[in-house]
C-alpha cells in the first residue's frame, strides 16, 4: 500500500475504530457476531482460547430460574443472540420484552418496555416475527453506554407492529431515543415489511438495520435503513432498494461494516412475473455508508435459476493475510469470498466459490448441472485469522444440496482452491437436519456451536488440540474410497466438550468472553452462562 | 525536502495511539499474521478417522464407486432405483454395466462415455440414457472427482 493509500485510509480507519471502540476487539460480546465485522470471533484470547479449560465448561446459572421471580409474561423461544457488556447481558425475547441480565448471577436488572405492552406484531408468520428476534448492539451516544435494537411497535404507523429501531441507557434501560418507522407493516393485505432478525450496525455516525418481509406472499422489496446514531433520525441521503418495484431482496440479514464499506445480502425476486429493474436480489452487496449506492454486487443465481436460494447469511468481513474479503453462504450451499476492493465502483472480483467451479468467475448458467433452491444454509459463518468457519454444501452440494447440514467446515481463506478445506466435522448431537446447528463462534481456534439437540459442542482446531484421525476431503466418500481415488484427506478435529444445556433447540450464538464465560440462548426460552469448573 | 501534510500525520498519530491504547494492536494487524494451512500428513501416516459418511460409496468396478440413495417400487412392475456414481480425477472406469434401463445426469467433472461404437461429451448438465445392461466405460478428464445421479429401471 502507498503512503497516499495509507494517508487517505487513515481518515476513515480513524472514524471506524473510534466508533466500533466498543464493538471492535471488546473483550466482552457487544454486538451480533461480536463485532461490526460479524467476525464471530473472540479477538483477545482468555480461558475459552484453552482446550483444557474449555473442556471443564459447566452451567453456572440459566436465567429466568436464576432471576428467583416468575417472569410476566413467560419467556418464549429466544431467536436473538445475547451480547454482553460491562457485566450484563442484552437480550431480546419472542415474548416482546427486551431482558438486561446480571451477566454474574443471572439477576434481573431491568426490562424494556418496563410496562408497557410487548413490542410485538400482528402477524406471526415465522419465529422471527414473534416479538424481538433483532439481536441488540452496544454504542455509545453522546457519553451514555446504549443498547440499539429492532423490534416491532403497534403505537406506530398503522398500528399493526410495524418495525422501528430503540437505543436505551444500557444501565436503566430508560429510552434516549425511538426511530421513527422503518419497516412498514399495514393492513392492506400488501404491505408487510419487517426487521426480523436483522441486527443493528453501528458504523461512524450511524446505525443500519436490514428489512425483509412476513414470510413473502406478496414478496417485500428489501432495503437497508441509516438512521443518525446520535438521534436516531433517519438520514434522508442513504437509500438503498435491493430491487426496482414491485418486489424482492429482503435483507434478511445483519448489515457488516468495515472502513468505508456497509456489507449486506439480499433474498430473492422471482415469484413467476418478470425481472423487476433494477434486480440486485440473491446477491452479496458492498454499498456506500454514505448514500446507499452499490460500490459492487455479486450475484451468482441468475434470475431464470431463482428457485428461492434467498442470500440471507449474515456476511463476514476477514482482514485476511490475503487482503480484506466479504465472505457468506448463499442458501443454495455455495459459500463466496469477494475481494472488498477500495471502495471505488466496480464489478465484483470474486476470490473464491466454495466448492470451486466454471461457476467462480461468471456465476451459474442453465444447464451447468447445479440447482438452487430453498435449502437452508442460513447460518452465518466464523472468522479465525485466515479461517472461515460454517456450514456449507461443500463437493456433494451440486448431487445433493443437503449434504451439508451434517459438517461443519472450516475453510482456508487465502489458500488455493484444493487447499480450501482446512477440516470436516460431523457435530456431536445435531439432527444433521436444516437448523442442526446455530451460528458457530471462536477463540483463538477453539470453536463453540450450538445444536438442534440443545448442546453446546466446542471443537478444537488441529493446531490447538490433536485430531481424531483423517477423513475424506469429500464427507460422502468414505475413507478407502479417498485413498483409492488418491484424494485429499483432512483432518477429523477433536471435540473438546459436549455440554447437554437441557434448555431445548439452540438456533443462536455462544457468546464468549475474555473472562471465560459463554452464554448462550434457547428455544427454550432460557439463557444459559457456563464458565470452566476450577 | 518533501513536505509530509500535518493533517494526515496527526491522524495517523491519533489513530495508532487509539490502536495501541485500548489493545487492538493485534485486532487491527490481524491480516498480517495468517494461521496458514494445516501441514500435510503423508499418506503412509495417515492415521483415519472413524467417522464415514451415512450413506457410503462402494466400489462398483476399478474407478468407478456407487451408492444407492432411493429404491422403490411403481406398482405395475418396474423397479425404480436411484444411484450416484463416481469417478474419479483423471480416472477410467473399467467396462462395467448396469441391470436396467438408465438415465445418467451429470453433476460435476468432465470427461467422455464410450459405449460400444458410441463416443459421448459428459458435462455438467448434460443429459443421457442408456438401454438395459448395455456395457460402457466413463474417463473422467477433470482434477475433481466426476458425479453423476442415475435413475434405473428394472423389471421386477
Amino acid at each position: 500500500m502507498s503512503r497516499r493509500d495509507w494517508m487517505n485510509l487513515a481518515g476513515p480507519m480513524f472514524l471506524s475504530l473510534a466508533t466500533m471502540g466498543v464493538a471492535g476487539c471488546s473483550s466482552h460480546w457487544p454486538a451480533f457476531r461480536h463485532d461490526g465485522l460479524r467476525t464471530g470471533g473472540q479477538l483477545r484470547g482468555g480461558p475459552l482460547s484453552n482446550a483444557a479449560k474449555a473442556a471443564k465448561l459447566d452451567i453456572v446459572w440459566s436465567f429466568p430460574a436464576s432471576a428467583g421471580v416468575a417472569m410476566n409474561p413467560p419467556l418464549i423461544a429466544f431467536r436473538a443472540s445475547p451480547v454482553i457488556y460491562k457485566k450484563t447481558v442484552y437480550i431480546g425475547n419472542g415474548n416482546g420484552f427486551l431482558y438486561a441480565i446480571n451477566a454474574e448471577d443471572g439477576k434481573l436488572r431491568w426490562r424494556y418496555p418496563k410496562n408497557g405492552p410487548p413490542l410485538d406484531q400482528t402477524f406471526h408468520s415465522n419465529p422471527s416475527s414473534n416479538g424481538i428476534a433483532s439481536s441488540a448492539t452496544i454504542a455509545r451516544i453522546n457519553g451514555v453506554d446504549a443498547v440499539i435494537f429492532g423490534a416491532p411497535d403497534k403505537s406506530i404507523g398503522a398500528g399493526m407492529g410495524s418495525g422501528r429501531l430503540f437505543a436505551l441507557n444500557a444501565k436503566t434501560g430508560d429510552e434516549i431515543w425511538k426511530s421513527p418507522e422503518i419497516a412498514v407493516l399495514l393492513n392492506d393485505g400488501m404491505t408487510h415489511e419487517q426487521i426480523g432478525y436483522s441486527s443493528p450496525l453501528v458504523l461512524n455516525d450511524h446505525v443500519y438495520i436490514g428489512v425483509g418481509d412476513h414470510g413473502d406472499d406478496p414478496i417485500q422489496r428489501g432495503k437497508v435503513v441509516a438512521v443518525f446514531l446520535s438521534n436516531g433520525q433517519i438520514d434522508s441521503g442513504f437509500s438503498f432498494f435491493s430491487t426496482g418495484p414491485p418486489r424482492g431482496g429482503g435483507v434478511w440479514g445483519s448489515p457488516a461494516g468495515w472502513v468505508n464499506g456497509v456489507y449486506v445480502t439480499t433474498g430473492n425476486s422471482n415469484i413467476g412475473a418478470s425481472e423487476p429493474v433494477p434486480d440486485h436480489a440473491l446477491s452479496m452487496l458492498r454499498l456506500d455508508p454514505n448514500t446507499g449506492s452499490i460500490t459492487w454486487g455479486w450475484k451468482p443465481v441468475p434470475y431464470d435459476l431463482d428457485q428461492d436460494p434467498d442470500w440471507s447469511t449474515t456476511p463476514s468481513v476477514m482482514l485476511s493475510s490475503c487482503g480484506t474479503l466479504a465472505v457468506s453462504t448463499e442458501k443454495d450451499g455455495w459459500t463466496w469470498a469477494v475481494n472488498t476492493g477500495n471502495g471505488t465502483p466496480g464489478s465484483p472480483s470474486v476470490r473464491w466459490a466454495f466448492p470451486p467451479g466454471p461457476w467462480t468467475t461468471s456465476g451459474f448458467h442453465s444447464g451447468d448441472g447445479t440447482t438452487h433452491g430453498d435449502t437452508r444454509y442460513l447460518r452465518p459463518g466464523a472468522v479465525w485469522d485466515d479461517v472461515y468457519i460454517a456450514q456449507t454444501g461443500g463437493y456433494p452440494v451440486t448431487a445433493n444440496p443437503y449434504e451439508g447440514f451434517r459438517h461443519l467446515y472450516a475453510l482456508n481463506a487465502c489458500a488455493a482452491d484444493a487447499q480450501r478445506v482446512r477440516w470436516i466435522k460431523d457435530v456431536p448431537n445435531s439432527s444433521q437436519g436444516e437448523y442442526s446447528l446455530g451460528p458457530p463462534t471462536v477463540d483463538r481456534g477453539i470453536v463453540y456451536v450450538g445444536t438442534d439437540q440443545g448442546h453446546l459442542v466446542v471443537i478444537g482446531d488441529p493446531l490447538v488440540v490433536a485430531p481424531d484421525g483423517m477423513r475424506c476431503y469429500d464427507p460422502v466418500l468414505p475413507n478407502n474410497i479417498c485413498q483409492i481415488f488418491h484424494l485429499p484427506m483432512v483432518p477429523d478435529p477433536h471435540v473438546i466438550a459436549n455440554v447437554n444445556l437441557n434448555a431445548g433447540t439452540i438456533n443462536t450464538e455462544p457468546a464468549l468472553l475474555r473472562n471465560g464465560r459463554v452464554y448462550v440462548s434457547t428455544d427454550g426460552g432460557q439463557v444459559v452462562m457456563l464458565k470452566p469448573k476450577p | 525536502m518533501r513536505v509530509v501534510p500535518r493533517l494526515a500525520v496527526t491522524r495517523v498519530c491519533v489513530l495508532l495511539s487509539i490502536v495501541c491504547a485500548s489493545g487492538c494492536e493485534s485486532w487491527f494487524q490481524h491480516g498480517g499474521k495468517g494461521v496458514g494451512t494445516l501441514p500435510q500428513t503423508p499418506i503412509s501416516e495417515v492415521n483415519f478417522s472413524k467417522t464415514e459418511p451415512a450413506k457410503p460409496f462402494s466400489k462398483l468396478a476399478d474407478g468407478l464407486a456407487a451408492r444407492t440413495l432411493f429404491q422403490a417400487s411403481d406398482g405395475a412392475g418396474t423397479q425404480v432405483e436411484v444411484r450416484d456414481l463416481l469417478i474419479g480425477p483423471g480416472r477410467k472406469t473399467e467396462s462395467t454395466s448396469l441391470p436396467g434401463a438408465a438415465v445418467f445426469e451429470i453433476r460435476s467433472g468432465n470427461g467422455t462415455m464410450q459405449s460400444g461404437e458410441k463416443q459421448r461429451e459428459l458435462t455438467p448438465g448434460v443429459t443421457l440414457s442408456l438401454s438395459e445392461k448395455a456395457t460402457f466405460t466413463i474417463e473422467n478428464k477433470a482434477d475433481s472427482p466426476m458425479a453423476i445421479r442415475v435413475f434405473l429401471f428394472t423389471a421386477e
